[in-house]
């Protein structure tokens, strides 16, 4: 039998729901949902909720951005994560944080992460070259991402601030504990924002199976639509890193999650990989306090311990899969 | 149809491309041949816009190329670059679609020229089917069609028998045959100077990015440019059912 898209979308919300009740029900106050006190109230209104949104949001945001990174860039090995952005974007705000230029909660921090991601973006489509290669594109990546991360450790290295590590972790290891609306109102704006770019370039990322030659001459206006997808990827990207931090490989196993249940084409691709990016944070965040002590782990690790033997798994396989090459 | 007027483009070395000057009417296919370099890709690419020229232009029906839009651009005329790889496994009828992403069709009306597509390149059997399952000759008939399917009044096609045997070259170039007859302006870079003399109504022979002879094909592989363009001889035999060569290369000179 085989499932159509729609049918693995349903799923995909059917599987979040249920994940869902487990992930709203984690936690060391037990909660009686059909008789909130006043305590219980509170827990679940400013915790609980808020944090089981923005896992949503940013599994969506993050699922979102990696699909249309790997259609944009013809690429299946594509991540936010993997190629830098995430890291430029992480690197503006840990500066105008730590210095103090900006508040926490300020309109200004996602436009300077949008900004210091579509940096990186571009950085690594340079030093990439117009071909776009694969290899090529993830070794720019681990070297902005790289540059970023040690121009991070230096800022905060030579900051007089003993708990500058503690807040650079933060940053680099993405962590969901602690989150309130307030983080979920700079997420939601770009989640917006990204997937209605998204949206307008949707028929660019389809034409995309084929070379940008031919794509130059089926009609599209390249660069304009080309410059959208990467700024809804650096806005999607920004709005997450703003609100948890980094969180690697949600935007690459999103969209290999749906290629692995046979939707191939590049739209499926695309939307499905919201729904799986979701399911995938939510999944993770659960495990994250499963396995946690008394101190929470930053899901960021758990995301890297789940992602990068995934990694590993996809890079060994483009060797047998004669269609990637 | 197409017109070419003292076209010029400028390469690294040497230009590309120099003062090619040349029409063509529509309801015909038209082989483009030369040596390695010669200008053929080159041509194609400048006609399709994807090359800006460094003097000269392209017009089609009177128009200036380059002053149409993207989207115009796109229903007047179709590319087939010679090495085309679809990055992801999708289906042949969803690759075919590709070509008619920029056209305001109804849902019915791109169903039916989907499907006429599909009958004419022989691929209705193939159009569920993913194209990792497909062989050479049948992908290849798949790009095909995707660059058929808006009915172009120009379909270019950048060595489109390349890579594939002796039966699927036939085949490709029967069909590009049968899109000439239907009132298409086909332009094809053709290396096999057999099959361009045996399906090709007229040939344009470049030579070091100029343009050395247009016309039908017995005119254009004369000895003498056969020897200028490709340094080589050849014995033609030719009968009802086609035509058939024997290069060689030329005699040493003292």
């Amino acid at each position: 039998m085989t499932v159509t898209a729609r049918g693995w979308g349903w799923l995909f919300i059917l599987l979040a729901v249920i994940l869902s009740g487990w992930h709203l029900n984690q936690g060391a106050a037990t909660v009686n949902w059909l008789d909130l006190n006043d305590l219980q109230y509170t827990i679940v209104m400013d915790i609980r909720l808020p944090r089981w949104l923005l896992v949503l949001a940013n599994g969506m945001a993050l699922g979102l951005a990696g699909a249309a990174l790997q259609l944009l860039l013809r690429n299946p090995l594509a991540e936010p994560g993997l190629i830098g952005v995430s890291s430029m974007s992480a690197l503006v705000t840990v500066t105008l944080l730590y210095f103090g230029w900006l508040a926490a909660f300020s309109w200004w921090l996602p436009l300077a992460a949008v900004a210091g991601g579509l940096a990186g973006l571009l950085l690594v489509v340079l030093l990439a070259g117009r071909q776009h290669d694969i290899y090529r594109i993830i070794l720019a990546g681990v070297a902005v991402s790289s540059l970023a991360g040690s121009a991070m450790g230096l800022i905060l290295y030579l900051a007089p601030n003993p708990f500058a590590f503690q807040e650079w972790s933060q940053w680099t290891l993405g962590s969901l504990a602690n989150r309130s609306w307030s983080h979920l109102g700079l997420l939601l704006p770009c989640l917006l924002i990204g997937t209605l770019l998204l949206w307008w370039t949707r028929t660019l990322l389809t034409a995309l199976t084929l070379s940008e030659q031919t794509v130059a001459t089926l009609g599209f206006r390249l660069v304009s639509q080309r410059n959208g997808v990467l700024l809804a990827v650096a806005v999607l990207v920004a709005g997450s890193v703003v609100s948890v931090g980094i969180i690697g490989f949600v935007g690459l196993l999103a969209p290999h999650l749906v290629r692995l249940l046979g939707q191939e084409h590049p739209q499926r691709v695309l939307w499905l990989s919201a729904p799986a990016g979701a399911l995938l944070l939510l999944a993770m965040d659960i495990a994250t306090r499963l396995i946690s002590g008394a101190r929470e782990l930053p899901i960021g690790i758990v995301a890297a311990l789940v992602g990068v033997p995934l990694l590993v798994a996809l890079l060994f396989h483009r060797y047998q899969r004669r269609f990637y090459e | 149809m197409l017109s070419i007027q003292q076209l010029s483009l400028a390469g690294i070395r040497r230009p590309r491309l120099q003062q090619v000057q040349l029409q063509l009417s529509a309801g015909q296919l038209v082989g483009l041949v030369g040596a390695n370099g010669a200008g053929k890709s080159s041509l194609l690419q400048v006609i399709a816009a994807l090359l800006t020229p460094s003097a000269g232009e392209v017009r089609i029906d009177g128009t200036v190329v380059t002053s149409l839009a993207p989207e115009q651009r796109a229903q007047v005329m179709a590319y087939l670059p010679q090495y085309e790889q679809p990055q992801w496994d999708i289906k042949v009828r969803e690759l075919v679609d590709i070509g008619l992403l920029h056209h305001r069709l109804s849902r019915r009306q791109r169903q039916l020229q989907l499907q006429h597509v599909l009958t004419a390149c022989d691929l209705l059997q193939l159009a569920e089917r993913p194209l990792s399952t497909l062989s050479g000759g049948e992908r290849q008939r798949a790009l095909l069609a995707r660059a058929m399917v808006g009915q172009p009044k120009l379909l270019l096609c950048d060595e489109p028998t390349a890579a594939l045997d002796i039966q699927h070259q036939l085949q490709t170039l029967q069909l590009l045959q049968q899109q000439a007859r239907q009132g298409q302006l086909v332009l094809c870079c053709m290396h096999d100077l057999s099959l361009a003399a045996r399906y090709c109504d007229q040939l344009v022979l470049l030579h070091e990015g100029r343009l050395l002879e247009v016309g039908a094909p017995a005119t254009v592989l004369s000895d003498a440019h056969l020897a200028t363009a490709f340094g080589i001889q050849a014995q033609w035999y030719c009968d009802s059912s086609g035509v058939a060569w024997i290069p060689q290369p030329l005699p040493a000179t003292d």
